[in-house]
């Protein structure tokens, strides 16, 4: 293989687990321009692994906000204290709400019976 | 005992929802969270926005944390699927799963130079993004093609063809930027 036809192939050759060996390691045993362009992306390799530890604190602002976000404790339980607290008067709500359609209905039955009388009539 | 970064004791805090615990969480890792966002999206402002969300998903899934499991590979997978989410919130998603065009650049012969470290991250920032998540995630953070894979929902194949493209760009935006030794 060719050097033209090697180098392609480097960017992936450069680590044991994407490599395919066999023409490209006989081309770089003989080929030293080869070799240092393999030893650059292995270089780069290295370089890259090294960002991995270094970097930059999240500004004060991005950090007080996101513990802003952390859920506080006994919000869940007095939100489900209010809920049992106001059960009987949700209850009470309910039939009142039941009782006024009931009522409503048999209102509108009788107007209809009585309008029907009349038609009779 | 330690879990890498964060200690078991401090973690069942956590877990049981002492607040306090978890301030000291967020102090303990928001190095960690705000880079690897950085890296992946390529933007400051983005990447606190990825910061507060991958916070926010740690907080409601710490309850569910198994602790067998490493909690800094937990919370690594959380912000990487934040920026992933912001990446295809900001449109940038068609360059996540399309193939990359081979870029049509001169490649002078300096192969004995190695980039500086901050040439090193503008370059990062200078991939297209399907790009620069495959090389931070494999390169950077040592996750393998399979997990690439899973995380990005795309084929193992798919991830070795970019993640070879990303180091070919990488090594041709180092040289034409013409830098020395490190």
């Amino acid at each position: 293989m060719k050097c033209d036809e090697i180098r392609p192939l480097l960017p992936s050759f450069v680590e044991p687990e994407l490599r395919q060996a066999g023409p490209v390691d006989v081309h770089l045993a003989s080929c030293e321009a080869c070799r240092s362009q393999l030893q650059a992306y292995r270089s780069l390799l290295d370089a890259l692994a090294e960002l991995r530890d270094l970097g930059e604190d999240a500004s004060e602002a991005s950090v007080r906000h996101a513990i802003e976000l952390i859920p506080q404790p006994g919000i869940g339980t007095r939100v489900a204290g209010s809920i049992v607290a106001n059960r009987r008067l949700y209850a009470t709500l309910a039939a009142s709400i039941g009782g006024a359609a009931v009522g409503a209905t048999a209102l509108a039955i009788a107007l209809r019976r009585r309008s029907t009388q009349r038609v009779a009539l | 005992m330690t879990d890498g970064l964060v200690r078991r004791e401090l973690l069942a805090a956590c877990r049981r929802g002492d607040p306090e615990a978890l301030e000291e969480l967020v102090r303990l890792t928001q190095r960690r969270v705000f880079n690897l966002a950085l890296r992946l999206v390529g933007e400051r402002h983005d990447a606190e926005d990825v910061m507060q969300e991958a916070y926010l998903r740690m907080f409601r899934g710490l309850g569910g944390f198994r602790e067998e499991a490493r909690f800094e590979t937990w919370m690594h997978r959380i912000v990487t699927n934040a920026a992933l989410n912001l990446l295809r919130r900001r449109g940038r998603f068609g360059v996540l799963v399309a193939e990359d065009e081979e870029m049509d650049l001169p490649v002078p012969d300096r192969s004995d130079q190695i980039a500086g470290r901050d040439e090193l991250v503008r370059s990062l920032e200078l991939l297209p993004a399907g790009q620069r998540v495959v090389v931070v995630l494999k390169d950077v953070y040592g996750l393998s093609c399979r997990e690439i894979g899973e995380e990005l929902e795309i084929e193992e194949g798919a991830v070795k063809v970019r993640l070879h493209r990303a180091r070919k760009r990488l090594r041709e935006i180092l040289v034409l930027e013409g830098d020395g030794e490190v």
